[in-house]
């Protein structure tokens, strides 16, 4: 069976592959790639970025308009209130006023006092919400900005600059012209405004949970602000970048530039957005920690930075895995032209075909061998009927198996080896081995057919076994007539010979003796390798049959002083089903064999046991010269001796293992040989006790014959 | 580059997600994250029944503000006593009872708060309500900056106390004596008093009182005449016998002037003042800022937001007196019963 592994990558090839993944180019184009993957990243998360910061920008400039706005209002909604009052009294005598500015301050608690003043410039009363005003405390508006003005009457009210009380508390002077109903300018009313109403205003705005809306006057001091303490304390935020551009005369700030950024004295960086209001020269501004207002642009930052880190890697990530495997293509791609290469050039011949008996390879050389041609059978199935009507494929079919060419059946599973003989394109003799390709799931991906032309081969062993078969039949003839010869004169039927000419004849009829049994080991030989050694099976008892080896070689082990011990079976075995003569060649040949290459003295112990419920096996075990190393694996070829027995000089043709080897396989056992220098040789050999596991039919070529 | 070096690009990159991560959390503002404060400890100290507004006020702008009593905060309160010597017992003890601010109303409160907390705890926040003068009295070095672990919001009676008499004076053209039993002559403004009432055509009978009892006996035995007025001086000893008072006044049928509305709603004929309801919900006000972390010394003290004038009608037909209608349109409240 063979088995997909590791695909071989071959370093020192060069192919196109290579050569782009090492080219600058390739180089050059996957930092380009990255750059721009960057570039394009880092230009979306900025848009996305600025684009957040913009509606931030507007979302406080939004709030910051709407305050204003509410200050604008209020304050004109106060101007409306007072101015109305000037207007409904305006042609009462000013000393009647006091009453009706009492009533107007309990409505408008915003109000800390009320003044008239004469047209000269004298203040006629003073209301306060709080002290009492003497006659002393009036004083004079002579010159007073608000009241010259307003007397010049070019505007229909004055606003004031802001001050601060003694608590303070900021405060601004409305003044209203007092009028007679035909316009005559009578005097002015003054107001003082306390602005802590604006301090509601201000906390009623929300700003985040941690901002705020505040209004500074046109000094940069605090105003408003929803914590009353900081304006209490007198806090003055000209040192702020954008509470300074607003003072010097900027319409607004909308916080995108470097004014709009500060640290307030709680070390907290905060955004700050702000609006002129122009009639009064305040400013009104929102600020929130940088943290809370830019929380959305910060998460889009930090979640673009993450993905564009992630990306970066996993782009780094992807060209590994794409230069490992373009390098592994190049590797299978390389590999698959190495192979190609080998099949093509192999001198055996290969078909391969897949599980569905689809014909994915025919080599050159099964081009050659069965007279077809690759590009007309790849794809075509096993199956094609087209296939076995055209004598063209009649060669390669000859070498598929009817299995092979009938759907549904089973395929070979393991290697099979036959011999196939064709005849056409041409009289051919070929080896042809099956064997299954086995994936990695463990099943056949595909299946090979080796083919291997053995017809000269075939040829040879055929001459050969006709030479030595008529050969041996041609001396056997000769050498049993001078066996004969030789008995009868040293049986004295033709005289009495001295003792010398009797030992020397002996000796010649010994040597005769040897060659008889060398021809007819020669016969056997050439019997087995043509398939006619003639097997005739039936039930024997394996006892008996050892028993009677062992008895006719029993004279022979006397001569030597070797002692044979046969051991029973302990288990009772039952008759066995054998070819008696073949089985005691075996024997035979075994036994002797331990004999002669044991030294005088030895012993030889033969042991029966069964081997499971299947088999039988017999060990003829001896304390002999033993076997080397380095000669056990061609022991059962022929003509095999070892070099320790030829050195000895012990006679012998070295056929008798391989003859045995082809009897035992031919009854379905299995024979091996364990043995050790100068310690001695242990023979196994198994033979089954089913008749069903004996092979119907003999190998064709006899193992080791070749 | 083998596994190894790409598990470590995976956890670089990772720590740099994670570390971005971590930036992002710590730039988040703090309304994301959960609160797990404690319940703020909040002392108080009432001055029953006068300046109980000020104790309403304070509560209900905590409540309104969504501070729940019980989980956000725990209010101990107890009453001043009945002489300096015990008001200073109690106070003692509850603030060494491990509460986080201490709230005083009324100026015989106060300044035992300063004296206990300087001694004893000088970090503990003490807000206080209805204290006139608090920088005359010694409470606060300025109104900007206390300078100490105190601040609140004063009605300034120091100054109002005067403005009262002269609206008083002008609602009863009658009235040619004012009697003005006082406990503290900085809350109560004596020094301009004295030099106003000529100017307003009275004559300030002015009179020092140690305590409650005090009062009693100097009203007790006080001659009166027609032309006569009480006005109500604005200090903890007179807020505790404002009852006495006004029942004093009814009998004697003499006008009364309170310093705030509760005065009048029990029974004086007017009064002209700091809403002390508003004080509370300031005193309120500066007790959130504390809460929130800003340090007493770093609030000034506040003046009381909203005056007003009420007049009791009831009181002045028991009394035999007559209003203006002036008057009467330039009240904030008028009282009929």
């Amino acid at each position: 069976m063979i088995s997909r592994t590791t695909p071989y990558i071959l370093r020192q090839a060069r192919s196109h592959f290579q050569v782009w993944i090492s080219s600058r180019l390739f180089w050059i184009a996957i930092v380009s790639a990255f750059f721009v993957l960057t570039g394009v990243s880092s230009f979306f998360i900025y848009t996305a970025v600025t684009t957040v910061e913009r509606d931030v920008s507007i979302l406080h400039l939004a709030i910051t308009q709407r305050a204003a706005s509410r200050i604008t209002s209020a304050l004109s909604e106060v101007r409306r209130i007072a101015g109305h009052m000037v207007k409904e009294h305006g042609f009462i005598a000013p000393s009647e006023y006091e009453h009706h500015v009492a009533l107007f301050m309990k409505d408008n608690p915003e109000f800390s006092h009320f003044s008239l003043i004469s047209t000269d410039g004298k203040e006629v009363f003073r209301i306060d919400r709080l002290a009492i005003v003497r006659a002393e405390d009036l004083t004079n508006y002579r010159g007073n900005e608000g009241f010259e003005t307003l007397k010049r009457g070019s505007i229909p009210f004055y606003v004031g600059p802001v001050s601060f009380s003694d608590q303070g508390e900021p405060e601004v002077v409305l003044s209203f012209p007092v009028k007679s109903l035909q316009g005559e300018f009578l005097g002015v009313l003054m107001g003082n405004l306390n602005l802590k109403f604006m301090w509601n205003l201000m906390g009623e705005i929300t700003v985040g949970s941690r901002g705020k809306v505040y209004v500074v006057d046109d000094k940069g001091n605090l105003i408003a602000d929803p914590d009353s303490s900081l304006v209490l304390r007198g806090e003055n935020y000209l040192h702020r970048p954008a509470v300074l551009a607003l003072v010097r005369g900027e319409a607004r700030v909308d916080g995108l530039g470097p004014e709009g950024t500060y640290v307030n004295d709680a070390g907290v960086t905060m955004f700050g957005t702000g609006v002129r209001i122009p009639s009064l020269g305040w400013s009104v501004l929102t600020e929130e920690p940088v943290a809370d207002a830019f929380i959305g642009s910060r998460r889009i930052l930090a979640a673009g930075i993450v993905l564009l880190v992630l990306s970066a890697f996993l782009f780094f990530f992807f060209i590994i895995l794409l230069r490992q495997l373009l390098q592994l293509t190049k590797s299978l791609e390389y590999e698959r032209v190495h192979s190609e290469a080998i099949v093509s050039n192999l001198t055996d011949g290969i078909i391969e075909y897949g599980p569905s008996r689809r014909v994915l390879l025919v080599n050159p050389e099964a081009e050659r061998l069965l007279g077809v041609d690759q590009s007309v059978l790849k794809g075509r199935s096993l199956a094609d009927p087209s296939l076995a009507r055209s004598p063209t494929y009649a060669g390669f079919l000859a070498v598929i198996s009817d299995a092979e060419t009938s759907p549904g059946a089973a395929l070979a599973e393991k290697k099979v080896t036959t011999e196939i003989a064709i005849d056409k394109p041409r009289d051919l003799v070929l080896q042809v081995t099956t064997v299954p390709v086995i994936g990695f799931g463990g099943k056949a991906e595909s299946y090979l057919k080796i083919m291997r032309d053995v017809t000269r081969e075939k040829f040879l062993n055929k001459v050969k076994s006709e030479f030595i078969n008529i050969a041996a039949h041609q001396l056997r003839t000769p050498l049993s007539g001078l066996k004969w010869t030789m008995r009868i004169m040293l049986d004295g039927d033709v005289g009495e010979m001295s003792a010398e000419q009797k030992r020397l004849l002996a000796r010649g009829y010994e040597a005769n003796e040897r060659m008889i049994r060398l021809v007819n080991d020669l016969l056997d030989v050439a019997r087995i390798e043509e398939g006619r050694f003639g097997y005739e099976f039936a039930k024997h008892d394996l006892g008996k049959i050892i028993q009677s080896s062992a008895d006719d070689l029993a004279l022979t082990a006397q001569e030597r002083r070797i002692t044979v011990t046969i051991h029973p079976s302990r288990a009772t075995l039952a008759e066995l089903t054998l070819d008696e003569k073949k089985m005691k060649l075996v024997l035979e040949n075994i036994i002797e064999n331990a004999i002669h290459y044991t030294l005088p003295g030895g012993r030889i112990d033969i042991t029966v046991s069964p081997l499971g419920e299947k088999y039988v096996e017999i060990q003829i075990k001896d304390t002999g010269i033993g076997i080397p190393k380095n000669h056990l694996p061609r022991l059962f070829t022929k003509f095999a001796r070892a070099d320790n027995v030829v050195r000895l000089g012990i006679e012998g043709s070295g056929l008798g293992l391989f003859i045995a080897r082809n009897v035992v396989h031919r009854h379905g056992g299995e024979i091996w040989v364990e043995s050790e220098e100068h310690r001695g040789t242990t023979v196994h050999f198994t033979l089954p006790r089913q008749e069903a596991l004996i092979p119907k039919v003999g190998p064709e070529n006899p193992v080791g014959a070749l | 580059m083998g596994y190894r070096s790409l598990i470590i690009g995976f956890v670089g990159a990772a720590l740099i997600a994670a570390g971005i991560f971590w930036w992002w959390r710590a730039e988040a503002p703090e309304a994301d994250r959960a609160a797990t404060d404690q319940p703020i400890r909040i002392g108080v100290v009432r001055n029953p029944p006068a300046l109980d507004p000020a104790w309403d006020g304070f509560r209900n702008r905590l409540k309104e503000d969504g501070y729940v009593e019980g989980k956000d905060i725990i209010f101990t309160v107890i009453e001043v006593g009945k002489d300096q010597a015990e008001t200073k017992v109690k106070m003692r003890e509850l603030i060494l009872s491990g509460i986080d601010i201490l709230y005083t109303m009324g100026n015989s409160a106060t300044p035992l708060a300063k004296e206990i907390t300087q001694r004893d705890r000088p970090d503990l926040p003490v807000i206080f309500g209805v204290v006139s003068d608090p920088v005359g009295l010694g409470l606060v070095a300025s109104l900007r900056d206390s300078e100490n672990n105190l601040t609140g919001v004063t009605p300034g009676n120091q100054t109002v106390t005067a403005k009262r008499l002269e609206i008083f004076r002008e609602m009863i053209p009658s009235l040619r004596r004012m009697i003005f039993a006082y406990n503290n002559p900085l809350s109560g403004g004596l020094d301009k008093l004295r030099e106003l009432a000529p100017t307003l055509g009275v004559t300030l009978i002015d009179h020092e009182v140690k305590d409650g009892a005090a009062v009693e006996e100097y009203f007790n035995s006080f001659e009166f005449r027609p032309g006569d007025g009480i006005l109500r001086s604005p200090d903890s000893v007179n807020a505790g016998k404002i009852n006495f008072l006004v029942s004093l006044a009814k009998e004697k049928k003499v006008p009364l002037a309170g310093t705030n509305g509760y005065d009048v709603e029990v029974g004086a004929l007017m009064s002209y003042g700091a809403d002390y309801e508003q004080v509370g919900v300031q005193a309120a006000r500066l007790a959130e800022r504390v809460m929130a972390g800003a340090k007493p010394r770093t609030l000034p003290v506040e003046l009381a937001e909203k005056y007003e004038l009420v007049i009791n009608t009831a009181t002045a037909r028991v009394i035999g007196v007559e209003i203006g209608r002036e008057h009467l349109e330039r009240a904030d409240r008028v009282i009929n019963q």
